[in-house]
C-alpha cells in the first residue's frame, strides 16, 4: 500500500529541486498575505455595515447616552473608518496581537486558541472518517460494478450528499440520546460526546469519496495502461489497489482538502446542535454581538487555513499527478493553479462520473 | 526513502495530536464525584470580570467568588454582608463603612479599604455604572473604614451594594493579572477559581481559608448549556445536578423520582410596549383597543403552559415598590377593542396599521406571533419585523420608527430604580433600554425625586404614581412575569438559595443530611 | 451542428434510462406544483395559532399534527416547499447571470479585465461561503432579497470560470470567425454562439446549486439568522423543533424529510442531467 506513495517521493525531491518550482511555492505562501487582507478589509466593511452599536451592546441595558460615547472612545469606534482597519492590521503585524473581545474584553487571540481545536478536531476527524470508510467503499462499488452491493453503495452515497448534516444529527439525538440514553447529547471532551457530531458531519465527505473513488477507479480500469501493467504479472487485485487508487487520490484528495476547508467556519449548525466551543460558533455570536475583534480575528484564521489547506492540496498534488506537474513548469499567475486544479477535477467528474 | 516518509508521517500524526489536543483548559477529572456540585447554567459565561460582564449567567458565577458590601437578611432588609462590619448614613451622600478585619483575598493577601475603593470606582461608567455612577469619589479613612460620597441623594444607592457585581476585587490582583485577569479572577469569597475550559464549563474550589461559614460542597462546576433540551437530558442522565428546565420539560420531570423541581420568581417580565413618538397609537383610546385586545392570560399560558404569572404591574412583584399585587391584570375585550377603534375613525376599508418590532428570542416570537394574532381579529393590521437583538437594536430600538414592540425585562436591584430609570426616563430614550420612547418632563421628575428620596414612604408614593401612570396610559401592557423552575437531585437542598435577582446564592447549596 | 430539438430529445431519452435521476424530475415538478398552489393544497393557513390545540400528535384532522402555537404542521410544510424552492431558484437564477456576465466578459474581451475579473472571483472563493452568508445576513438584515444575495453570491465564481471557459474554447473557432466576419456584434456572438454551449454545464451545477441554496437557507434558519417566524421555513421549523425533541419529535419528522427528499431529489437530476448530456457518450 505505501508503494504509490513511496513512488510519489521521487518526483517530490525532482520537483523541488526544480527551482522554479520552489520558488512558486514560495509565491504561492506569499501571496497568501494579498488574500488575508482582501478578506479581512471585505469582512470589516461588511460588518461595520451592520447596524447596532458595539459599544452600547458592550455595556448592557441601562448604559446612559456619555457611558456609551465613553465607552465608544475606549474601543476606538470614534475614529475614521480605515484608521480602525489599519490599527487593527498594525497590531497583528507588529505585536501579533488580534486584540480583545468587545464583550467579555478577553484577548482574541486566547480564544481562537481555545475554540480552535475543537473545530480542528471535529472538522479533521470527520473528513478522516469520511476518507476512510468512503475510499474502501467505492473501491469495492468499483470492483463489483453492477451488482447490488454497488447500487446499494451509491444510494447510500447519494442520500449521504443530500440530508443536511444538521438533520442527520437530529435524528441522532432523537434516537441515541433522548430514546436510547446511549450517548450525550452535548459536550465535546469524551469519545462518547464526540462520536455523533463527528459522525453527522462525515456523512458528506464519506459519500463524495466513495463516490469519486469509484468513478476514477471504473475509469482507471479502462485504460490501456492496466493492460500493460497486467501483463507484467501482478495479480488482480493489486492492480486494483494500487494503480486505481493512485489515479483516484487526486481528485480525492483535492475534495477532503476542500471539505474540510468548508467544515472550518461552516460547521457552525452542528456545533450549535451538539454544543460544541467550535469555530463556528464563536464567529456566529460574535458576529450577532459586533463584536468585530473576535470576527475580524476568526475569520482572518479561516481564510488563512482554508488557503493554507488549499496550498497543502496543490502541493502534494505536485508529487501524485504527473499531469499537473507540467502544469507548474509553464510558471502560470497568482490563483491560477487553484483553477488548473478544479478544472482538473471537474473534467475527472464530468467525463467518469457514472 | 521508505523510511524518510514513515518518519514524516509519524511526525505529522504527533503533531496533528498536539496541536489538536493542546489549547483546552485543565479538566477537573481529579475531583472526587460526591462532592461536586454540577450546575447548567441556561446561557453562555460572558466573564468573570464584574465590570465587563452584562449578563446574571455570569453574576452566579463568580457570585461565589467576590462578596459585596451589603445583602438583605429574611425580611428584605438591607444589612452588611460577611466582609463588613457595620455602615450607616452620614449626610444626604455619604456613607460610612466599616469593614471586617483579617479578610483574605484568594492570594492570601488582606482586604483593605483601598480595595474597596478600587472596585466601586472602576465600575464608574462601565457595565456596572447603574450601580455605581453615582458615586463621585470613595475616601479611605484608614485600612478598614471608608466614606463613599455620591454626586446626589440616592435612595437606591444601598440596594445597588448588594448586588454580585459590586463584589470586592484584589487591587493588586487586576493590576498584576491585566489583560488575563478574568482566566485568574480573585476575590473573597467561599470559593476559589479553578479553571474555565471556555464554552463549556467554569470550575470552582472550595477556599479553605474561607472567613465565614464555610460552604458544603468541595467544588463547583457550572455548565453553559444553552439548549434546553440538552439541559433536560443531562440533568436525567446525571451529568449535571441542578438546572434551570424549560416550561415543556417542567411536567416530565415532576413525574420522575429522584428529582425536585423548585418555582423561583424573578424580577423578569414579559410586556407589550408603545412608542410615546408614534403618531398611530397617541390616541389614548387606540392604546386601550389594543389592550383589550389582548388575552393576557391565553398567551401566558400558551407560551409557558402555566409555568409563568399573569402580569399585572410594569414592576415584577418582589421588586420593591411594585403595585403589582394591588393591580389586576389587562382585561380582555375584543368587543370594547373594536368599538374603541371605530370610535377613532378606523374601520374595515380603513384598517389601522402597525409596525410591531420584535426579536428571534422564543419568548419573544411567541408572544409577539400571538398578539399579531389578537390584533387581526381586532381589525388592525400588523407589520411584524424581527431579527436578532442587536440587529433589532440597532435597526429599530436606535431609532424609534415603530408603534409597539415586545419587550422583556430584568429589574437588575431589588429597587425599583434601576428598571424606572431606563425604561422610562427620557435620557434612556433608545437602545439602552428606553424602547417606549417616553418623554414626559413630568414623569423624569417624578422619577429623579424618587430615585433621590430616600425615605421609602416617599419612594413608594412616586413609585405608585409611575407605574399607575404608565399602566394605565397602556404604554406598557405587562403580560407575564417569569417563573424559574429549577430542578434538581432530591438530596440537594437549594430551594432557599433561589433569589428573585436571578443571581442565585449557590455557595449556600446543602445536601440533605 | 445539432439541431437544438434533437439535442433535447436525446437528452430526455437518455435521461429517461437513469430511473432515480427520471423518478426524481417527476417528483421535483411534483414539489413545484405544491409549491406553486400551496395556497389551495394546504388546509389551514400557515400562520393561523390555535392555542387549545398545541402540540397535537398527527390526526385525521392534521396528518402532520400542530407545533407549540396549534398551527398545522401539513399546510406550514407545503408553504416551506415554496419558500425553499423560490429561494433556491432565483438565488441560483440570479448568480447564473452574474456569474455568466462576468465570465462572458473575462473570457471573450481578456486580457487585463479578464484578470481583474478572476481574480476578484478568486477572492470570492477564498471566503468560506457559510461565513460570507453570515456576515451579509448580519450587515443587512434578514429580508428575502438579502438571503437570497447571501446564499448565491458565493457560487458566482463557480458560473464564471465556467463560463470564461466555454468562451475560451470555442472563440477561436471558425464559426465564430466567420459570424464576425459577416459583421455580427459581440453581443449576438455571446448570446447564439457560445452561450448554446454553455447551457449543458450550467444546467448540471444550476441544479447542484438550487440543492446547495436549499440547505444553505435551512442552516441559516436553523439558527435564527434567515427567515423569521412566522414564515415556514423548513430550517426554521427544525430549530423550533428542537426543544420539543422529546415527546413531540413528530414535528422534527416532517421538515426533515421534506428537505432530504428534495435535495436527493436535486442532486439525482443533477446528477442524470450530466450524464445524460455529456458529450463523450454522444457518439
Amino acid at each position: 500500500m505505501l508503494v504509490p506513495f513511496t513512488k510519489g517521493i521521487q518526483p517530490l525531491i525532482l520537483v523541488l529541486e526544480d527551482i522554479k518550482v520552489f520558488k512558486y511555492i514560495v509565491r504561492r505562501i506569499l501571496f497568501l498575505i494579498p488574500t488575508l487582507l482582501l478578506v479581512s478589509f471585505f469582512v470589516f466593511c461588511i460588518i461595520k455595515a451592520a447596524p447596532g452599536d458595539p459599544a452600547q451592546l458592550a455595556l448592557g441595558e441601562g448604559a446612559t447616552e456619555e457611558n456609551i460615547e465613553a465607552k465608544r472612545i475606549e474601543l476606538g469606534l470614534d475614529r475614521p473608518f480605515i484608521v480602525q482597519y489599519l490599527d487593527w492590521l498594525y497590531n497583528i503585524v507588529f505585536h501579533f496581537d488580534f486584540g480583545n473581545s468587545y464583550r467579555s474584553n478577553i484577548s482574541v487571540s486566547y480564544q481562537i486558541k481555545s475554540y480552535f481545536p475543537n473545530t480542528l478536531k471535529l472538522s479533521g476527524f470527520s473528513v478522516l472518517l469520511g476518507m476512510f470508510i468512503g475510499v474502501p467503499l467505492g473501491m469495492i462499488a468499483a470492483v463489483k460494478q453492477y451488482s447490488p452491493f454497488d447500487s446499494v453503495v451509491m444510494s447510500f452515497a447519494m442520500v449521504g450528499m443530500s440530508v443536511p448534516a444538521f438533520v442527520l444529527a437530529l435524528a441522532m439525538i432523537l434516537l441515541f440520546s433522548v430514546t436510547l440514553h446511549w450517548l450525550p447529547s452535548s459536550g465535546f471532551n469524551s469519545f462518547s460526546q464526540m462520536i455523533m457530531p463527528i459522525v453527522a458531519l462525515g456523512m458528506q465527505p464519506c459519500a463524495i469519496c466513495a463516490r469519486m473513488t469509484r468513478s476514477s477507479m471504473l475509469e482507471v480500469v479502462r485504460q490501456d495502461y492496466i493492460r500493460t501493467v497486467r501483463a507484467k504479472g501482478l495479480s488482480e487485485s493489486k492492480i486494483v489497489v494500487v494503480h486505481a487508487l493512485r489515479n483516484a487520490l487526486t481528485p480525492i484528495l483535492t475534495t477532503v482538502g476542500l471539505q474540510f476547508g468548508a467544515l472550518i467556519g461552516g460547521a457552525f449548525v452542528t456545533e450549535t446542535i451538539f454544543l460544541i466551543p467550535g469555530f463556528g460558533r464563536l464567529l456566529v455570536t460574535a458576529v450577532t454581538n459586533r463584536d468585530y475583534p473576535l470576527v475580524m480575528g476568526g475569520v482572518t484564521v479561516v481564510a488563512m487555513v482554508v488557503a493554507l489547506t488549499n496550498l497543502a492540496i496543490d502541493i502534494a498534488y505536485a508529487f501524485i499527478d504527473p499531469r499537473v506537474r507540467s502544469e507548474f513548469k509553464k510558471g502560470s499567475g497568482l490563483f491560477s493553479h487553484i483553477r488548473m486544479k478544479k478544472e482538473i477535477m471537474r473534467s475527472l467528474e464530468e467525463a467518469h462520473e457514472k | 526513502m521508505k523510511r524518510t516518509f514513515l518518519i514524516v508521517l509519524m511526525v505529522s500524526l504527533v503533531a496533528m495530536h498536539v496541536f489538536a489536543g493542546g489549547g483546552s483548559e485543565a479538566k477537573v477529572e481529579s475531583v472526587v464525584q460526591s462532592d461536586t456540585l454540577k450546575i447548567a447554567l441556561e446561557s453562555n459565561i460572558g466573564g468573570l470580570d464584574p465590570k465587563t460582564t452584562v449578563d446574571r449567567y455570569s453574576g452566579n458565577v463568580y457570585g461565589n467568588i467576590y462578596e459585596p458590601l451589603l445583602t438583605y437578611d429574611e425580611s428584605d432588609n438591607i444589612v452588611c454582608n460577611t466582609i463588613c462590619e457595620s455602615f450607616s448614613q452620614l449626610d444626604a451622600i455619604t456613607y460610612n463603612f466599616k469593614l471586617k478585619k483579617g479578610v483574605k483575598f484568594h492570594n492570601g493577601d488582606e482586604m483593605k479599604a483601598s480595595d474597596v475603593k478600587f472596585s466601586l470606582e472602576r465600575g464608574i461608567g462601565t457595565s456596572m455604572n447603574y450601580l455605581v455612577g453615582s458615586i463621585d469619589h470613595v475616601e479611605v479613612v484608614d485600612d478598614y473604614e471608608l466614606n463613599i460620597v455620591l454626586t446626589a441623594s440616592n435612595g437606591a444607592f444601598l440596594a445597588g451594594l448588594t448586588a454580585f457585581q459590586t463584589g470586592i476585587l484584589s487591587e493588586k490582583a487586576v493590576i498584576e493579572s491585566g489583560q488575563n485577569y478574568q482566566l485568574n479572577p480573585i476575590g473573597t469569597g467561599p470559593y476559589k477559581f479553578v479553571s474555565w475550559e471556555q464554552g463549556v464549563c467554569v470550575t470552582l474550589t472550595r477556599n479553605d481559608d474561607y472567613h465565614g461559614e464555610k460552604p458544603f460542597y468541595q467544588n463547583i462546576i457550572f455548565y453553559e448549556i444553552s439548549d434546553s433540551t440538552s439541559r433536560a437530558n443531562q440533568l436525567e442522565v446525571g451529568e449535571v445536578d441542578i438546572a434551570p428546565l424549560a416550561a415543556i420539560d417542567v411536567a416530565r420531570f415532576e413525574g420522575i423520582q429522584g428529582f425536585n423541581i423548585v418555582k423561583a420568581n424573578t424580577y423578569g417580565l414579559i410586556y407589550i410596549g408603545m412608542n410615546y413618538r408614534s403618531e398611530n397609537v397617541a390616541d389614548q383610546r387606540v392604546r386601550d383597543a389594543i389592550a383589550y385586545a389582548i388575552d393576557t392570560l391565553a398567551i401566558t399560558n400558551a407560551t409557558f403552559l402555566g409555568n409563568a404569572k399573569v402580569a399585572t404591574a410594569i414592576l415584577s412583584p418582589n421588586v420593591t415598590f411594585s403595585i403589582a399585587d394591588e393591580t389586576k391584570p389587562n382585561e380582555y375585550n375584543p368587543e370594547k377593542a373594536k368599538e374603541l377603534l371605530h370610535d377613532c375613525g378606523y374601520s374595515d376599508s380603513n384598517k389601522l396599521h402597525v409596525r410591531l418590532v420584535i426579536d428571534t428570542r422564543s419568548d419573544v416570537t411567541s408572544v409577539g406571533t400571538m398578539l399579531k394574532e389578537y390584533l387581526n381579529q381586532v381589525g388592525i393590521d400588523v407589520e411584524i419585523v424581527t431579527g436578532d437583538k442587536t440587529t433589532q437594536s440597532g435597526t429599530y430600538y436606535a431609532k424609534g420608527n415603530y408603534d409597539i414592540f415586545v419587550g422583556t425585562w430584568y429589574c437588575a436591584t431589588p429597587d425599583a430604580n434601576s428598571q424606572i430609570v431606563t425604561t422610562l426616563h427620557s435620557s434612556c430614550n433608545g437602545a439602552t433600554g428606553g424602547y417606549c420612547w417616553y418623554n414626559d418632563p413630568d414623569m423624569d421628575a417624578k422619577i429623579e425625586a424618587a430615585r433621590s428620596a430616600t425615605d421609602s414612604k416617599t419612594r413608594a408614593e412616586l413609585y405608585k404614581e409611575i407605574q399607575l401612570t404608565v399602566q394605565n396610559g397602556k404604554w406598557w401592557i405587562p403580560v407575564l412575569y417569569y417563573v424559574d423552575n429549577w430542578c434538581g437531585k432530591e438530596s440537594i437542598d437549594f430551594a432557599s438559595v433561589l433569589k428573585p435577582t436571578g443571581y442565585h446564592e449557590w455557595w449556600k447549596t446543602k445536601a440533605f443530611i | 451542428m445539432k439541431n437544438s430539438n434533437s439535442v433535447f430529445f436525446e437528452t430526455w431519452v437518455r435521461l429517461k434510462k437513469n430511473k432515480v435521476a427520471f423518478a426524481s424530475l417527476w417528483i421535483l415538478l411534483f414539489l413545484i406544483v405544491v409549491a406553486v398552489f400551496a395556497g389551495l393544497i394546504a388546509p389551514y393557513p400557515y400562520s393561523m395559532q390555535n392555542p387549545s390545540n398545541i402540540l397535537q400528535k398527527p390526526s385525521l384532522k392534521h396528518i402532520f399534527g400542530t407545533d407549540q402555537y396549534g398551527r398545522d404542521i401539513f399546510s406550514r410544510v407545503v408553504y416551506g416547499a415554496r419558500i425553499s424552492l423560490s429561494v433556491g431558484f432565483i438565488a441560483v437564477g440570479v448568480a447564473l447571470l452574474a456569474g455568466g456576465f462576468f465570465g462572458a466578459i473575462a473570457g471573450f474581451y481578456g486580457g487585463w479585465l479578464d484578470n481583474v475579473i478572476m481574480r476578484c472571483m478568486d477572492i470570492l472563493l477564498s471566503i468560506p461561503s457559510v461565513l460570507l452568508a453570515l456576515a451579509i445576513v448580519a450587515a443587512f438584515g434578514t429580508s428575502l432579497p438579502n438571503l437570497m444575495l447571501a446564499t448565491g453570491v458565493s457560487t458566482i465564481p463557480g458560473y464564471a470560470r465556467l463560463v470564461r471557459a466555454t468562451i475560451l474554447t470555442i472563440k477561436n473557432q471558425e464559426y465564430v470567425e466567420a459570424a464576425r466576419a459577416v459583421g455580427t456584434n459581440d453581443f449576438e456572438i455571446i448570446t447564439r454562439q457560445i452561450l448554446p454551449n454553455c447551457m449543458a454545464p450550467i444546467l448540471v451545477q444550476a441544479t447542484f446549486g438550487v440543492a446547495t441554496a436549499i440547505l444553505t437557507i435551512a442552516g441559516l434558519s436553523f439558527v435564527g439568522l434567515g427567515l423569521q417566524p412566522p414564515i415556514p421555513e423548513w430550517g426554521s421549523m427544525l430549530s423550533d423543533a428542537r426543544a420539543y425533541i422529546r415527546g413531540y419529535s413528530y414535528m422534527l419528522v416532517s421538515p426533515a424529510v421534506a428537505i432530504a427528499i428534495t435535495v436527493f431529489c436535486l442532486n439525482s437530476l443533477g446528477d442524470g442531467l450530466r450524464d445524460a448530456l455529456d458529450p463523450k457518450l454522444r457518439d
